[in-house]
């Protein structure tokens, strides 16, 4: 058995002019939560589709349990169960006959197809609405449907494609406890997700990407250790220029960002090995570069200063112009 | 949940899915959506329509409550029933299959299929099934009550050559719906297929004439020449041309590969 759950080798598509995914090499461990971060147009959705076989990369290689993915190869979806980010259903059949017709594509599933059925109803929480027609569905049912549909074949791996978007936050809630129970199960579960709070909550692999690339993938654990085990936040008024130039030069200092502010207002954030050091002589710097003192806040790393970081571009020890790239997030 | 080994076969057969997706989807969607009952509706009163006039407004004696009729009013009356088959009905085998994959396609719903151990052959075979055994029910169905109806009402028809003469219509409208899925394959939008496919319809009828004056041998292997085939069966004639049976086969199967391609090649 695949030691890694999903894997893509310079994975590259490409729509005419636009570079969609960029040689992108995922590795996903078997049994693990991984969130698939990004903003907008990453190529997040690009990736899933070519998982899940939707669409053929222009170049490049995925698998899935070991089985080869792309359009046609139905040994890897026979593993696998994926909710896309809009689920579409047949509306004149009722939640259940959806289930039941799903769960009949795996004749091969252990489990008699009325349990799965019943199972993925609760599961999802729509048990009430099983006889229903799909038309008549909410949104958020819709979504939970969804959800229950990517189960019905007993899958090893589990791609969802923003699970929790268009729900309120008690089906956020159920979808994240899913998460972790299926995890229990040996179950794989790769989900891209604008709610990095969530990632944090369940995921224990993140995989991030940015303007068709993955620039990060690492535990969570280890990128939240590694990505700083502090990250201060400073206001000043002022040109931060020499502040930024001289910090950079601190041996505990690792990393200087520079975020977008308003006028007279200069946002810096800093990634730091020693807090206590950085408690201490920073204060002391800003002074002595003239500038008046806003903010000061020390904290450890989150997942979304990771993020930023890894969207925004690393200063590495060198000053930088205001006005650093944002990343538009909805 | 127990989640357990799967036996999930490594190389799935070309049909994969079929049955579940025949018997599950495709069989069942005509049934519990509006799309039968219109179709076999509109089928329905046309043929009503046709019975009841041709008996209201015959100029041929009454006996036991039958018309009479002589040689020409059944050959004008089977032309009619053959000019029905060949407009109304192709009509609305057309306006039936407009939207069998493209409306797949646009509502996202073929993406979710094909997500699932459900190979493109299959989802396409057993929508060809459905499509074929429905459009076979649209023709048989008011087509019994014609049969039923010209021999209650009139006399000097026979029922197996009334039954035959449905055979050429059955293949003309399996010819329109073969097309109008292979159009449907490659494009979304419904708007387009219908255009296609009413396109076809009408084509067939306008060119017909300019093909037959161009060269007779050419028109007459036209498949629109079904709708005589048909009439002439209907009133006992059994010398069949056979090239339009043949013409239309040809295009049928033609009509499937490129379906079979468009459905292949489609990307989400």
């Amino acid at each position: 058995m695949a030691e890694t759950a999903i894997i893509t080798r310079a994975l590259t598509k490409r729509y005419g002019r636009v570079l969609a995914a960029d040689q992108v090499d995922l590795e996903v461990p078997v049994g693990a939560v991984c969130g698939f971060i990004g903003p907008n147009g990453a190529g997040k959705t690009t990736v899933i589709k070519m998982l899940v076989g939707l669409t053929p990369p222009t170049s490049g290689q995925a698998e899935v349990l070991g089985q080869p993915a792309g359009p046609g190869m139905l040994g890897a979806l026979s593993s696998l169960g994926y909710l896309s980010q809009d689920p579409r259903f047949y509306e004149w059949m009722t939640g259940r006959e959806f289930l039941r017709y799903t769960g009949s594509l795996y004749p091969w599933a252990e489990r008699p197809l009325t349990a799965r059925v019943g199972d993925a109803l609760e599961l999802a929480g729509i048990s009430d609405a099983a006889d229903r027609r799909v038309a008549s569905y909410s949104g958020g049912m819709r979504q939970r449907l969804g959800v229950a549909q990517a189960l019905m074949g007993e899958p090893r791996a589990l791609i969802l494609d923003e699970p929790a978007a268009s729900l309120d936050p008690l089906g956020r809630r159920d979808v994240i406890a899913m998460m972790g129970r299926l995890r229990n199960l040996g179950v794989t579960v790769f989900y891209s997700t604008h709610i990095l709070e969530d990632v944090e909550r369940v995921a224990d692999h993140v995989c991030m990407m940015r303007a068709g690339r993955l620039v990060r993938q690492a535990r969570l654990r280890d990128l939240l250790q590694q990505e700083g085990s502090a990250a201060v936040q400073v206001e000043v008024h002022g040109d931060a220029v020499e502040l930024i130039r001289r910090a950079g030069t601190l041996d505990f200092v690792e990393r200087v960002q520079q975020d977008p502010s308003p006028d007279g207002v200069a946002r810096l954030w800093l990634s730091v090995n020693d807090p206590q050091r950085a408690r201490s002589e920073l204060p002391r710097l800003i002074v002595e570069c003239g500038l008046e003192l806003q903010l000061f806040r020390v904290g450890a790393a989150s997942l979304e200063r990771v993020f930023l970081e890894a969207l925004a571009g690393e200063i590495d020890r060198q000053p930088v112009a205001a006005g650093a790239e944002a990343d538009r997030w909805s | 949940m127990e989640l357990t080994q799967k036996r999930a076969p490594r190389r799935a057969p070309p049909l994969l899915g079929f049955r579940q997706a025949l018997l599950a989807k495709e069989l069942p969607e005509w049934r519990r959506t509006k799309r039968l009952w219109v179709a076999l509706g509109v089928q329905m009163v046309a043929v009503v329509l046709l019975v009841l006039l041709a008996y209201l407004l015959a100029d041929a004696p009454l006996r036991g409550g039958r018309r009479l009729v002589g040689a020409s009013f059944r050959e004008s009356w089977v032309g009619g029933w053959a000019a029905l088959n060949s407009s109304v009905s192709l009509a609305v085998v057309v306006a039936a299959t407009m939207g069998a994959l493209s409306r797949e396609w646009a509502e996202g719903t073929a993406a979710w299929a094909f997500t699932k151990p459900l190979s493109r052959s299959a989802f396409l075979g057993a929508k060809l099934v459905s499509y074929a055994f429905w459009t076979a029910m649209l023709l048989v169905v008011p087509g019994v009550l014609v049969v039923g109806s010209a021999l209650l009402l009139f006399d000097g028809f026979r029922l197996h050559d009334l039954l035959l003469a449905m055979l050429p219509q059955l293949l003309h409208a399996w010819l329109f719906m073969a097309c109008t899925l292979a159009v449907s394959a490659w494009f979304a939008s419904q708007a387009v297929v219908g255009f296609v496919g009413f396109g076809l319809l009408l084509g067939s009828f306008v060119a017909s004439p300019f093909l037959f004056a161009w060269s007779r041998a050419v028109g007459q292997a036209m498949p629109v020449n079904l709708a005589g085939i048909a009439a002439s069966r209907a009133i006992g004639r059994t010398a069949v041309h056979w090239s339009p049976v043949a013409v239309s086969l040809v295009i049928i199967v033609v009509a499937l590969v490129l379906a079979q391609v468009g459905v292949a090649r489609r990307r989400f």
